[in-house]
């Protein structure tokens, strides 16, 4: 997915899309905006606004008939916010108004607006904003129509500032269809009427411009007003002439981008469940004209005046509406204070901009690309697919950070290279109806149930179960290399067909999910689907357990049936299961996804943390990475298999045990099937670490492997440096592209390591040393 | 990295040159990362140039010289 398909996805996601009340306004006042204002205490940037938008602030507050309550999200919850008394409240608390800027431009071209109505004034305001200059025909001696008829006080007020409009303004003067024809057309550039009647018998007039069809300079304001009179919907209707017109007068087009004028349905999606259904604070007075007299008994109707303090109360209950659902789910957004739509926009001009440089950046990497926003979204927006391209996007053009995933690009070597990479049938099996898939991460964290379960699914299936050792590719998968991650599946799939197509059952929902992506025909079971089948394992001891909180894996997020497995198997093992609030499709992912933990260690952290926050409960998990992730997380966590078939806990793994143990897997299985022993080609020497150093090279994501070669190169080539005390020496050496450093101390037994580190900076030298080696 | 500037850059720990028994001495060093190259002070052997990366420096300042680079 490139730039280009991103910005398809960023458009579906609504988180700015305007409120229901903006979008139901026939001129798009932001009541939110105002609500929230209001409370914050200014009411001034709102009302300076409001005005821009209503024109005549006094009168359309008191007399709006308020559609955008009657859309208000809050009604779901209790009653729609009083905006139209909120609004009035505001003006009439005013100590003044402001009066509408001075346009910015001075046009040459005129327009005449016959008829001074709200209508009229609506139309000769918009155009003389735009910088045209404006006469007015008006029949009457006084400008305002309708405005005189609702309220005289408040006309005079809302009217005043006519006097300050540098407008010609002719009254009393009543234009018939000759005179419009032959005093106004030929003198102005375009001629607006704000009159009731049709002004010209005999025209036509375009629904969607008020354009006249044969004289494209006549544009008329032909919507009759509604009854009862909504002012509101005669200054929409102004306006709407006037865009025409001064589109018209520009020669620009009259139509394009039309679509959201006057009110419209917003795509806006707003999440009210957690909102506390609160009626309206304070009595509400409905708009003139009223719809029936008051009862005997009803409070007094107010005069849309509120005290201060029931103003504030009536602004606190908007909610403010905005989607932001998977935000709220998603640490990784919270982090960059962000959403979909924002993120993307981001990502898909960081890598459109940057072409040909070494770009990445934090926020492609740092998505654990589990699909929980997608899952939450109405609208199936999410961040997956985008991060995910924006990843491949990147490798494709070598412009990715190759650093930031070296280490788990080079665990995926490790596992489908010699150490780990193993397939065969059972043995003395010349074919396999089963092949067991334990993946990569489970056989490195558990190594010694697997052996066991492979044994079980023998049992019960029969002997035909042969063994596939090594990696789906996911890392390649989530780091955007794609091209590596077919040759993985590649590989892995020319084992499999050479094993006869076997059924494969896999351990690992990740597994699962690649497998099934790479070969649609591929007959794959999950692990725990098998084992709900076939039964407990003989060897299970039931015993009482205090409940177990289920971490579903974020691979198995749309695999029904595997979790459906599982909680089978801990029903028959008579063991008590708590849901998390987030779970099965929705659950969360423990951030070893998407390899979040190497691109951005502290959001990872703080996820992880998050989500074993959620119970007190001991953690039960089926993905070898999640049960990783939430012991190191601190929180004592059961993989299913520990249930099944383990005595004790095994000590928590670091990064060059998880290494060792898929030896040890390996070694097990070919012992097992071969009945040979197996060894590594390479010839480790000794290394002793502390617990302490080993915790740091952990941390550091430095191996024993890298010390191991740093220190072999260091004793056969002599360069080294060596410390004041003469025993402790210092080698470093680049091992891809990384640098290693080890401080170490050679003694009878082998290398005491005192310290490693690693840094991304190649040092560019050249080491002049004897050939061969030194000793 | 300016913390590591000439005349800052001392051998305190006398760390030696195990191949060439020679004291380590400051000296200008050239680094490459992410299409960039320039130079900073290292301590090196003056005679077979193997230089010395002190962990500090890998694990402070190089970092943020490497983010930098990488978000440039």
């Amino acid at each position: 997915m490139g730039p280009r398909e991103m910005r398809v996805v960023m458009r579906a996601c609504t988180q700015e899309e305007p409120p229901e009340c903006t979008a139901t306004c026939p001129v798009h006042f932001n009541a939110k905006g105002m609500c929230k204002n209001l409370l914050e205490g200014h009411a001034e940037k709102p009302l300076e606004t409001y005005q821009a938008k209503v024109l005549f602030p006094r009168l359309v507050s008191a007399f709006c008939l308020a559609p955008c309550e009657g859309r208000c999200a809050k009604q779901r919850a209790g009653q729609a916010i009083s905006i139209r008394a909120l609004e009035e409240n505001m003006c009439r608390q005013a100590e003044s108004i402001p009066s509408p800027a001075k346009p910015l431009l001075d046009l040459p071209k005129t327009a005449a607006v016959i008829g001074g109505g709200i209508k009229g004034l609506a139309c000769a305001f918009q155009l003389y904003d735009k910088g045209f200059k404006v006469s007015l025909y008006e029949k009457e001696d006084r400008l305002g129509g309708h405005g005189w008829l609702l309220d005289a006080e408040l006309a005079r007020l809302d009217f005043a500032l006519l006097d300050d409009m540098p407008w010609k303004v002719h009254l009393g003067v009543n234009l018939d269809e000759k005179s419009i024809r032959e005093e106004i057309m030929p003198v102005y550039d375009g001629v607006l009427f704000a009159t009731e009647a049709a002004p010209i018998s005999g025209l036509s007039w375009d629904e969607q411009t008020n354009q006249c069809t044969s004289q494209p300079k006549l544009f008329w304001c032909k919507h009759p007003c509604p009854s009862p009179y909504s002012i509101i919907d005669a200054v929409a209707c102004g306006r709407k002439t006037a865009t025409s017109a001064e589109r018209f007068l520009k020669s620009v087009s009259l139509t394009a981008s039309r679509q959201r004028e006057g009110s419209y349905q917003t795509t806006l999606y707003t999440d009210i469940d957690e909102t506390v259904p609160v009626d309206r604070r304070v009595p509400y007075s409905k708009p003139w004209p009223r719809d029936a007299a008051p009862l005997p008994g009803d409070p007094a109707p107010p005069k849309g005046i509120y005290s201060a303090e029931d103003a504030g109360k009536e602004a606190a209950r908007c909610i403010q509406c905005e989607c932001m659902k998977c935000v709220k789910q998603c640490v990784y957004m919270q982090e960059f204070e962000s959403y979909p739509r924002a993120i993307i926009h981001e990502m898909a001009t960081h890598i459109d901009m940057l072409v040909g440089q070494k770009q990445s950046g934090p926020l492609i990497n740092s998505c654990s690309v589990c699909g929980l926003c997608t899952q939450l979204c109405p609208y199936d927006i999410g961040m997956p697919q985008s991060t995910r391209g924006a990843r491949v996007h990147l490798v494709e053009n070598g412009d990715n950070v190759e650093a930031t995933h070296d280490f788990p690009m080079r665990d995926l070597a490790f596992s489908n290279g010699e150490n780990y990479w193993f397939w065969s049938h059972g043995p003395d099996q010349k074919a396999s109806r089963y092949l067991f898939f334990p993946g990569c991460q489970l056989a490195a964290v558990l190594p010694e149930l697997m052996l066991p379960t492979y044994q079980y699914l023998r049992q019960k299936l029969g002997e035909e179960v042969g063994i596939g050792l090594g990696c789906c590719g996911a890392p390649a998968h989530w780091a955007g290399y794609d091209e590596k991650k077919k040759d993985e599946l590649g590989e892995i799939l020319t084992q499999w067909r050479e094993m006869g197509e076997p059924t494969v059952i896999a351990a690992c929902p990740t597994c699962q999910q690649q497998l099934e992506e790479a070969e649609p025909t591929m007959n794959i079971l999950s692990l725990w689907q098998v084992m709900a089948q076939q039964g407990l394992p003989a060897t299970e001891k039931q015993r009482p357990r205090p409940p177990l909180a289920i971490q579903d894996a974020c691979g198995s997020r749309h695999q029904t049936k595997v979790q459906d497995a599982v909680r089978e198997l801990l029903a028959a093992m008579g063991c008590p299961v708590e849901e998390l609030a987030y779970s099965r499709e929705n659950t969360k992912c423990c951030n070893y996804g998407g390899l979040v933990a190497y691109a951005n260690a502290s959001l990872a952290q703080e996820a992880l943390a998050e989500r074993l926050s959620e119970s007190d409960a001991d953690y039960l998990v089926y993905c070898g990475a999640c049960r990783e992730q939430c012991q190191r997380g601190g929180k004592t966590t059961w993989h299913l298999l520990e249930l099944l078939f383990g005595e004790k806990q095994p000590p928590t793994v670091d990064i060059s045990l998880k290494r060792d143990n898929r030896i040890k897997v390996k070694q097990d299985f070919y012992q097992f099937i071969k009945k040979d022993a197996w060894t590594p080609s390479m010839e480790k020497i000794h290394l002793i670490v502390s617990e302490e150093v080993r915790k740091t090279l952990d941390k550091r994501l430095v191996l024993e492997e890298d010390i191991q070669r740093v220190i072999e190169m260091a004793e056969r080539t002599g360069v080294r440096l060596k410390k004041a005390d003469g025993r402790r020496f210092i080698a470093h050496s680049q091992l891809g592209i990384i640098t290693y450093w080890v401080e170490y101390e050679p003694v009878e037994e082998g290398y005491v390591i005192h310290s490693a580190y690693s840094h991304r900076l190649q040092i560019v030298e050249d080491v002049k040393k004897p050939t061969g080696s030194k000793k | 990295m300016t913390e590591y500037d000439e005349g800052k850059v001392k051998n305190t720990e006398n760390i030696v040159c195990d191949l060439c028994d020679l004291p380590l001495e400051p000296a200008k060093t050239v680094l490459t990362y992410m299409r960039s190259t320039f130079a900073t002070i290292l301590l090196r052997c003056p005679k077979c140039k193997q230089c010395y990366f002190p962990e500090d420096l890998a694990l402070g300042q190089a970092v943020e010289v490497e983010s930098t680079l990488e978000e440039k």
